[in-house]
């Protein structure tokens, strides 16, 4: 089973556009689809701005897994195929199959483990080609586990177009990152790895953030990689470059860590740049353990403008913001209401 | 087991919930640990990692970007592995379940929820049993007074008026008393056709309007029947429902009793936003009838509904609307406006209300029924009153047509003692309220305090009866604007709180300019605005001036002159017709419906 997820980099990016989008293009192939969501998408209006939002339609034979109390106001009809382990404040999930269309609101698994749960539910008790994933607001952690991602973003997080595309374009950046060839890392604990005698060692990495001095005797010239198995802030990122750099001189080392969205929260996105900038200047390969493909891009205009205490459906410049970019990004960038949809589905689908 | 839970209070100001809740669960016997409300999320996650917590437990308002501030919080938590062994949970007013699984939390707790639904959920057990319903008990607004007049010359003045008209009615009937009398047999009676010919004798009484209404179901313009499904549906709605955390509106049980109007025209919308209101913790409702109903002889039966203002006070219409509230929740029928006062009160009595509303002065004067023909036929209606043990309520309006307050609280001391003398429990309601004589004569230039506690002051020193200020209270004080007059609701309501009285009546913020039926938001306006004004002022009270005595003086000695006046009269209705009680240049005119249909026995 294919896995999809759609993330957003702010709350009304385009998410629920853009999986309404693949779940028809899926569905008109034939392909039998799974849909689920980490948050809860799919209501009238948003909960915050209360504006209405785009809704959700499922067709029949669809597989869904959403929490118990949107399966009671859901207005499609639907047989449980089973109850999961997973809940939200929204009660237990329950993964259905659709047995006449309607509209249902997603509120799925809302954590990493949570979703790996459901996603070998489905496999085993419904077996689907596809499954589509929904984001919520700007969350991306549970989506670590999934094949791919199409990422959204829009003026709603900023009507500053120059800052979105730089913005995306780190993105890119980190996503860019390769899988490290190392294998039997436990991803729980921090290792040191090395070659002793032809053969790969591991050695537990004795990570204490607070005593650098510490960590720095751990690493000798024979170090081939680490890999750090804890969140690192932008500053402790900074650090361990700098330490790595003093004991290793000009060999090359290869960082380990579990996945790109370790990078994307380690702190402000402009020193997470510089960062980057300074491991690949000091030799430092980065890699991951797991990581999605970063599949497509898609733009949203439309903004929530705050107006006399109320917000107001507003746009920046269409074309500005699609032609800036594209001319950046090396992802295909696909704006759905208004542009090239067959192709967009097509790059997913790949 | 005690619990771990970390407190996170993500928000510089507005912490105080988390530690109301923190305090509860260190009661409980669980180990909390509050956190400075400065600290970074990261910060927050590498504490959170680095303990071994069952519960993080996160406060934070909610404006355009805390959404994702959160979100990234979640995720944070998410990739240190703290969701593995910790429930996240968030807290803030705005939180509804929906928000919290947006923001990827385990449980979300909001404005409504109480802090022991957060205990629970952290002691993985249900929430203790709420009663169901309103949890409440019916209160008696009349049963803890006397009636003993402490003002000796009122009292043997009233004994005197109210002696001479019971005794001029004495030999009296009228088409009302005898339809009361009917139809009283025809509820009693199971044999068709004894009922059959019950009503032949009764519609002999009826107006053609009402006949052809009930026979023929061809009503005035307006009304219908209300459907079979319509019915069921609000018996599905009224049975399904309850109310999610009552609200009760007095800080204490010396703060006076909250009552509304209904009288959209349809019983169905009236009950829905009566049920609404109950949950607001309203205490009970007047049932307010179409003003033609008044000038019909006879009453139109069945579920009616009325695309016009005031709803038929049909024994069905009654019934409905006692059966649908709750029954703690008391209900009152206004009687005495028309042709057809005992009987509304006969209906009121059989269908279940609690009171009714009659006040002979009033409704002669103000409310267009002869003065002669409401006399008869209000004494039969205050005798079912009390044959149906339901206490009166009179309200003094005619003081809204100019009729100065001396002359209107002289009428209501009337009617208690007419009560007094016929074994029923009457209510004093004095309005409250910045009425046309005050205004053009500049009682409340000072201030909206010293009169209306004067008028109470005066009641107090004259009778040892149940006083319920209204009708409703603030009128005449309220503007377009809802806060404003929510406001002065508050107001009047708290002065009526400092004052001791038993009862009083509320308009909703809209009641002058809904142009239209009122809206229930407006309805819960005032509710609210007074639940609070009452928690404010609490145990504590608006103060009158000096000022307030003197009033209450010379209500008193102007009440006596007005008494003493009538008394000179050969009855009421002579004192009436003479303007002793509001006359032409006041504003008050004798009314003519049932003019001459008064006879002998």
């Amino acid at each position: 089973m294919r896995t999809i997820g759609v993330i957003g980099t702010a709350k009304n990016t385009g998410k629920t556009t853009t999986l309404s989008f693949l779940m028809k293009g899926f569905l008109n192939k034939g392909v039998s689809l799974a849909v689920t969501g980490i948050g809860y998408d799919g209501e009238e209006v948003d909960n915050i701005t209360l504006l209405p939002k785009p809704r959700l339609y499922f067709e029949k034979n669809t597989i869904v897994a959403t929490s118990e109390k949107c399966l009671k106001s859901s207005e499609a009809n639907f047989e449980i195929i089973s109850e999961t382990l997973a809940a939200t404040p929204l009660g237990k999930v329950f993964i259905v199959r659709i047995t006449k269309p309607g509209m249902i609101v997603l509120a799925g698994p809302n954590r990493m483990v949570a979703l790996k749960e459901i996603i070998d539910f489905i496999k085993v008790k419904a077996g689907c080609d596809v499954l589509l994933v929904d984001g919520s607001l700007n969350r991306m952690s549970p989506m670590t586990i999934l094949d791919k991602l199409v990422f959204t973003t829009g003026a709603s997080r900023s009507v500053n177009i120059k800052k979105l595309v730089n913005e995306m374009s780190l993105i890119e950046k980190v996503f860019s990152f390769p899988l490290t060839n190392f294998q039997n890392i436990d991803n729980n604990t921090s290792v040191i790895i090395k070659i002793e005698n032809g053969e790969i060692v591991n050695k537990k990495l004795h990570l204490d953030l607070n005593n650098f001095p510490a960590v720095d005797k751990q690493i000798t010239t024979d170090v081939k990689a680490l890999y750090i198995s804890t969140l690192l802030s932008v500053q402790d990122f900074n650090d361990i470059i700098k330490r790595i750099k003093s004991r290793i001189g000009d060999n090359k080392i290869e960082l380990i860590i579990n996945s790109p969205v370790m990078l994307l929260l380690s702190g402000d996105f402009s020193l997470l740049s510089v960062m980057l900038e300074r491991m690949k200047a000091v030799g430092i390969d980065l890699t991951y353990i797991q990581k999605p493909e970063l599949s497509a891009v898609t733009i949203n205009p439309f903004y929530p403008k705050l107006e006399n205490y109320h917000y107001t459906p507003s746009y920046v410049d269409r074309e500005a913001f699609e032609n800036e970019m594209k001319s950046v990004l090396t992802s295909p960038v696909y704006n759905i209401k208004e542009g090239d949809n067959k192709k967009f589905f097509e790059t997913v689908n790949k | 087991m005690p619990k771990k839970i970390l407190c996170v209070p993500f928000d510089p100001v507005h912490d105080v919930g988390i530690k109301i809740i923190r305090s509860e669960l260190d009661k409980n016997g669980h180990i909390t640990e509050l956190l400075s409300p400065d600290l970074s999320p990261e910060a927050v996650v590498k504490i959170a990692s680095e303990g071994d917590y069952d519960f993080i437990l996160v406060s934070r308002t909610l404006g355009y970007g805390v959404a994702e501030l959160l979100a990234r919080f979640i995720d944070l938590l998410d990739v240190a592995g703290v969701r593995e062994k910790s429930k996240i949970v968030i807290g803030g007013k705005p939180i509804t379940p929906e928000l919290a699984a947006e923001l990827g939390f385990d449980k979300g707790f909001g404005e409504h929820s109480t802090i022991e639904e957060v205990v629970a959920f952290i002691e993985g057990r249900e929430v203790l049993a709420a009663a169901t319903g309103l949890n409440r008990t019916k209160k008696d607004i009349a049963s803890k007074y006397d009636y003993v007049f402490k003002h000796k010359e009122i009292g043997e003045l009233l004994d005197s008026i109210a002696g001479k008209l019971i005794k001029w009615s004495e030999d009296k009937t009228s088409p009302g008393v005898e339809r009361a009398k009917i139809r009283s047999e025809i509820l009693a009676s199971d044999n068709e056709e004894k009922r059959k010919l019950l009503f032949e004798k009764y519609y002999a009484l009826c107006d053609d309007v009402i006949i052809n209404g009930n026979t023929q179901k061809v009503f005035t313009k307006g009304v219908r029947e209300v459907t079979d499904d319509e019915l069921q549906n609000l018996n599905n709605f009224v049975n399904g429902s309850h109310p999610v955390n009552p609200v009760k509106i007095q800080h204490n049980d010396g703060q006076p009793l909250l009552f509304k109007f209904l009288g959209s025209g349809c019983p169905l919308m009236d009950i829905m936003h009566a049920k609404v209101c109950e949950r607001y913790g309203i205490d009970g409702f007047l049932i307010i009838n179409p003003s033609w109903e008044a000038r019909y002889e006879g009453l139109l039966q069945g579920c009616l509904t009325h695309e016009n203002d005031g709803t038929i006070t049909s024994y069905e219409n009654i019934r409905l609307m006692r059966q649908s509230l709750d029954p703690s929740t008391l209900l009152t029928v206004r009687a005495h406006r028309g042709l057809n006062t005992p009987e509304t009160v006969l209906l009121a009595g059989e269908a279940g209300a609690n009171l009714a509303k009659i006040n002979l002065v009033y409704g002669s004067l103000g409310a267009g029924t002869d003065p002669v023909r409401l006399a008869v036929d209000g004494l039969e209606a205050i005798r079912l009153a009390a044959k149906y043990n339901m206490p009166f309520d009179i309200p003094g309006n005619d003081e809204l047509s100019g009729v100065p307050a001396w002359k209107t609280l002289a009428g209501l001391l009337i009617n208690v003692m007419l009560g007094v003398k016929l074994g029923a429990k009457p209510i004093l309601k004095p309005l409250f309220c910045y009425g046309p004589h005050i205004v053009i004569n500049g009682m409340m230039n000072q201030n909206f305090i010293d009169y209306n506690a004067a008028k109470i002051l005066a009641l107090k020193e004259i009778v040892n009866s149940p006083i319920w200020p209204g009708e409703p209270i603030a009128f005449m004080t309220q503007s377009e604007e809802r806060v404003q007059s929510a406001n002065a609701n508050s107001y009047h309501a708290s002065l009526a709180a400092s004052l001791n009285v038993d009862a009083i009546t509320v308009a909703s913020t809209d009641e002058a300019y809904s142009r239209g039926p009122i809206c229930i938001t407006s309805r819960i306006d005032t509710i609210r605005a007074i639940t609070d004004a009452f928690r404010f002022v609490g145990n504590a009270k608006f103060e009158a001036t000096k000022q307030a005595e003197i009033f209450t003086e010379d209500l008193i000695k102007k009440i006596t002159d007005t008494l003493r006046e009538v008394n000179s009269k050969a009855n009421l209705t002579e004192a009436i017709n003479g303007g002793c009680l509001g006359n032409k240049e006041d504003g008050a005119y004798p009314g003519t419906f049932g003019s001459g249909t008064v006879r002998t026995k």
